[in-house]
């Protein structure tokens, strides 16, 4: 158990983790002003709850845990009419072509505003190294299933907005599709 | 493993914290190995994976914003501090006027040695007689013409006054009360000419007296009435 307020280990906290929340509070807001807020809030917080902290291996987690419930308490409802509905989208991308294009920063952000929350944090963990399917079922206290298929469906939709239609994929076979056990 | 156990794997597979392991690990190795679809499919998503990856990691992050954060955590451990300090100082504070506030509660709720009470044997307005002459000045000043009793000790008398006439509800005597160590004592005059008395048992305010009658060989008598067992510390000469 970590003693409220260390200096010392906040300040080890802050060097090991503040880059990557920055990055996942980017992702999530879209916006580098309110990522700085919830990076800032996020760790005052940590502070302030120390003692919540048991095990140092799950510092990171806790963090981002932290960093989602602030945006969330921040953003409380966003607009539906802003957000892609995917409940229509399939969970097998089309084909990507070949040669996967450069994607623009701004087009991914854009893609990324279009989904609803519930789509968006488990994406952007996942790109995140380290968050496995459990790890984001549990930030989002979420079964892993519906993890899973909901990333399938965000991964989708970030392919037809990014990398679009006419995938060879590997040899130029067409894909598949991937038996739908998700 | 075929093609559909091991596309069903797929998500699995191509995100390394939850990559298979172990016996599953090495059946879905040995089935891309030799299926040449399943094996492309594999490759593609992982480089699709990887390609998405980078670019949602690619957000430049300010160069300052470690220092701001540290910064921010300092303030924040100095707010800390000083909101303790203050709800320290000021609940002392508090805890002290309540304590000083309920000490005086019980304080003026003890109750008092006073058995004079509605009696009224205390006259507020004559001190404290220090002896036999200053005892019968008080007691010529409450309207009596009887004397103080010579033989008590007066450092004890801490009033002088008059109440009821024990056997006699309506009528009024002068008394003096004295306070000893342990106990007290009543010393009431008693006009003998137009009173009775004796001796007895009494209860007044709560307490028991034992009673005594001394005779001066005068008019007056003194009815003693004390608690405890004697009251031979009241006496400047003992008792016989």
């Amino acid at each position: 158990m970590f003693q409220a307020g260390s200096p010392t280990l906040m300040q080890r906290l802050v060097e090991e983790h503040y880059a990557s929340l920055y990055r996942y509070g980017y992702r999530l807001s879209g916006s580098s002003a309110d990522a700085e807020d919830l990076v800032q809030e996020t760790f005052c917080k940590a502070q302030a709850n120390l003692h919540q902290l048991r095990d140092p291996a799950r510092a990171r987690s806790w963090l981002f845990s932290i960093l989602r419930h602030a945006y969330l308490h921040r953003v409380r409802e966003e607009a539906s009419s802003d957000c892609i509905p995917l409940d229509h989208v399939g969970e097998v991308a089309e084909p990507a072509p070949e040669e996967l294009p450069e994607i623009d920063p701004e087009q991914l952000q854009a893609a990324l505003s279009e989904l609803s929350e519930v789509y968006r944090t488990p994406i952007i963990l996942y790109y995140f190294e380290g968050f496995g399917y459990r790890e984001i079922a549990d930030q989002m206290d979420t079964p892993i299933g519906t993890v899973m298929s909901r990333l399938a469906r965000a991964k989708a939709h970030l392919r037809a907005k990014l990398i679009g239609p006419g995938v060879s994929v590997g040899d130029g076979q067409p894909a598949r599709r991937a038996n739908d056990g998700l | 493993m075929d093609c559909n156990a091991a596309r069903a794997l797929l998500p699995l597979a191509t995100h390394t914290p939850d990559a298979p392991t172990g016996p599953e690990a090495a059946a879905l190795r040995d089935h891309l190995a030799t299926c040449s679809e399943c094996d492309a499919l594999f490759r593609a998503e992982m480089r699709l994976d990887a390609h998405l990856g980078r670019a949602m990691r690619d957000v430049p992050v300010p160069t300052a914003l470690k220092q701001q954060i540290l910064t921010r955590l300092e303030n924040q451990r100095w707010s800390d501090w000083r909101q303790r300090l203050w709800n320290l100082t000021h609940g002392s504070a508090a805890a002290a006027a309540l304590l000083l506030a309920l000490g005086a509660v019980w304080w003026f709720s003890l109750p008092r040695t006073s058995f004079d009470g509605q009696e009224s044997h205390v006259a507020f307005n004559i001190t404290r007689p220090t002896n036999q002459e200053a005892a019968s000045s008080a007691l010529q000043q409450l309207g009596y013409d009887q004397c103080g009793p010579e033989f008590v000790r007066y450092e004890y008398c801490i009033s002088v006054g008059d109440g009821d006439l024990p056997g006699y509800p309506s009528q009024r005597a002068p008394r003096l009360v004295f306070v000893g160590p342990r106990e007290h004592a009543i010393i009431i005059g008693v006009d003998t000419r137009r009173y009775k008395v004796q001796p007895a048992e009494f209860a007044e305010n709560g307490y028991k007296y034992r009673g005594e009658v001394l005779h001066t060989g005068s008019r007056w008598a003194y009815l003693v009435l004390y608690t405890g067992e004697n009251w031979n510390w009241l006496y400047s000469v003992p008792s016989e």
